[in-house]
C-alpha cells in the first residue's frame, strides 16, 4: 500500500497497482516486442490477474488467461499492430477472454478468493476486516454486471477512457456506472 | 450521498475530483469549494472510503510460477515466430497490384520452365560434348558437316556416343532421315571454367541469321528462315555452346 495525493489535494492509501501506470498509456517503441511484452507483464500481471479473479474466474484459470493476454500482446506487436494504450489493450483482451471462458462455463466459475489480510495485525481486527470484505463482496455481486466491471477496473487503476476502451462503452457511461455503484456500496459501508 | 446545499458539488463531480478526471480549471474550482464546505468534504471522504474498501477486495496473491511459465511461453512463441517467417511473409496482406505482379512473375517463370522442358529434355552434357576447345576458328561449313543418325524428336537428347554404343543405328528399324550438324561453337560470354557436369543440351529453332553467332556465312535470301540448333546450357542456365543441325 502506498499513500498518494489525489487531484483534490487530499491523500489516500491505495494498492500499488493504482499508481504509476500512466507511462504505459503513450505510444511505445515497438522495435523489441518481446522486451515490451515482458516489461508489461512484469508491471501489469498482478492487476490483470486480480481483475480476472474479480470477474469470477478461478485463480488458476485467471493466471492462464492473463498469460495468454500478454502472449497476444506480443503477437500484436510483432504484427506491427498499434502500440498505443497498451494497458487498455491488455485489459480488453483479458476481459474478452474471460467473458468467453465464463460463457463456456455457464456462469461465474468460483467464489471470490479470500483477500489478503495483515497477518501481523490484531486478530480481532483481522476478523472484522474479513467480515467487512465478505459484506463488500456480497454487495458488489448484487450490482449490475457493467457497474461491477467498471468498479473493478477502476480499482486496478485504469482511467475512465481506458475503462471505456476495455468495455467498449462511452467515457460518460463509465463515470455514471462508477458513481451509481459507489452510492450503493456506501450504504453497505455505513451499515 | 447526495447534495446538501445549492452550491454543493454533485456526487458525479466529487467522483471525478477524486479520480482526477476533471480538467484543471474545474478541479481548481472544486477544491476552492471543498475548502469551505464541510458537507462536500465529508461526502468526498465517503467516496474515498468506499473506493478503499473495493480496493481491499483486490488484495489477491498471484499463483506462484506464473512469471517463469510466461517467460518460457514467450521464448517458445518467439522461436515459433522465427520458424514461421516465410509463412508470415506469404500470409502478410499486400495490395492487389502487388499480388498481381507477384502472380504474373511466378506464372512467367513457370511457363518459361515448361517451354524449355517441352522443347527438349536435358541430358548430361558431359556425355555429349567434351570440354570445348578454346577459341575455335570457324572452318568452312562444308568441312564441318558431320553425319549423325536421324532420331525422333524425343531421342535427340540422347548422347551421340552412348547412343552409338548401346543402340546401333538400324536403317531397317527407322526411316533413314539424314541430319547434318556442325561442331559445337563456344558462345560469347560463356565461362569455360564452369563445370559441364550438370549442363543440358536442348534443341531449339532459330532464324538462320543466328549462324553469324558462330561466324558462319548466311545466305541473305534465307536469312529469316528457321534452322534447328542444339544449345548447351550450363547448370547456371547460361548457353555455353551451339551447333546447327539440318
Amino acid at each position: 500500500m502506498r499513500r498518494i495525493s489525489g487531484a483534490d489535494g487530499l491523500s489516500l492509501e491505495a494498492p500499488e497497482s493504482v499508481l504509476e501506470l500512466d507511462s504505459l498509456n503513450g505510444p511505445c517503441d515497438a522495435s523489441d516486442p518481446k522486451r515490451i511484452a515482458a516489461a508489461l507483464f512484469e508491471q501489469q500481471r498482478l492487476s490483470v490477474f486480480r481483475y480476472l479473479v474479480s470477474l469470477g474466474l478461478r485463480p488458476q484459470v485467471a493466471g492462464e488467461i492473463a498469460q495468454e493476454s500478454f502472449l497476444r500482446l506480443y503477437r500484436h506487436l510483432r504484427a506491427r499492430g498499434r502500440n498505443e494504450n497498451l494497458r487498455g489493450w491488455i485489459f480488453r483482451v483479458a476481459h474478452n477472454l474471460a467473458m468467453n471462458e465464463l460463457r463456456r462455463a455457464g456462469t461465474a466459475e468460483a467464489e471470490p478468493p479470500d483477500s489478503e489480510v495483515d497477518p501481523n495485525g490484531d486478530p480481532e481486527q483481522a476478523l472484522l476486516q474479513k467480515e467487512r470484505i465478505r459484506r463488500m463482496q456480497a454487495a458488489i455481486s448484487m450490482l449490475p454486471r457493467r457497474q461491477q466491471e467498471c468498479l473493478h477496473l477502476r480499482a486496478e487503476g485504469l482511467r475512465y477512457r481506458e475503462i471505456a476502451h476495455v468495455l467498449g462503452i462511452g467515457i460518460s457511461s463509465v463515470g455514471e456506472s462508477v458513481q451509481r455503484a459507489l452510492v450503493v456500496l456506501a450504504r453497505t459501508c455505513h451499515e | 450521498m447526495s447534495n446538501s446545499g445549492e452550491n454543493c458539488l454533485t456526487d458525479a463531480l466529487l467522483l471525478r475530483v477524486l479520480d482526477g478526471e476533471l480538467p484543471p480549471p474545474q478541479t481548481w474550482q472544486a477544491k476552492l469549494h471543498l475548502e469551505s464546505c464541510e458537507s462536500c468534504r465529508a461526502r468526498l471522504d465517503g467516496l474515498r472510503l468506499v473506493s478503499f474498501r473495493v480496493a481491499e477486495l483486490h488484495r489477491i496473491a498471484l499463483p506462484p510460477d506464473v512469471a517463469s511459465e510466461f517467460a518460457a511461453r514467450l521464448d517458445q512463441e518467439e522461436s515459433r515466430e522465427q520458424d514461421g517467417t516465410w509463412r508470415q511473409w506469404f500470409a502478410r496482406p499486400r495490395p492487389v497490384w502487388r499480388q498481381l505482379a507477384w502472380g504474373g512473375a511466378i506464372a512467367v517463370v513457370i511457363l518459361a520452365g515448361l517451354r524449355v522442358r517441352t522443347a527438349q529434355p536435358g541430358i548430361p552434357a558431359r556425355q555429349i560434348v567434351r570440354p570445348l576447345p578454346p577459341a575455335v576458328a570457324p572452318p568452312a561449313p562444308q568441312q564441318l558437316v558431320a553425319e549423325i543418325p536421324a532420331q525422333p524428336v524425343r531421342r535427340t537428347r540422347h548422347i551421340v556416343k552412348k547412343h552409338a554404343s548401346r543402340e546401333p543405328f538400324s536403317p531397317s528399324a527407322r526411316p533413314a532421315v539424314r541430319e547434318v550438324a556442325t561442331p559445337f561453337f563456344d558462345l560469347p560470354f560463356s565461362d569455360a571454367a564452369l563445370p559441364l557436369d550438370q549442363a543440358t543440351v536442348i534443341r531449339v529453332e532459330l532464324p538462320r541469321s543466328a549462324l553469324e553467332l558462330a561466324g558462319l556465312p548466311v545466305d541473305e535470301d534465307r536469312r529469316n528462315q528457321r534452322i534447328r540448333a542444339d544449345l548447351v546450357l550450363g547448370a547456371d542456365g547460361l548457353a555455353r555452346a551451339i551447333r546447327f543441325v539440318e
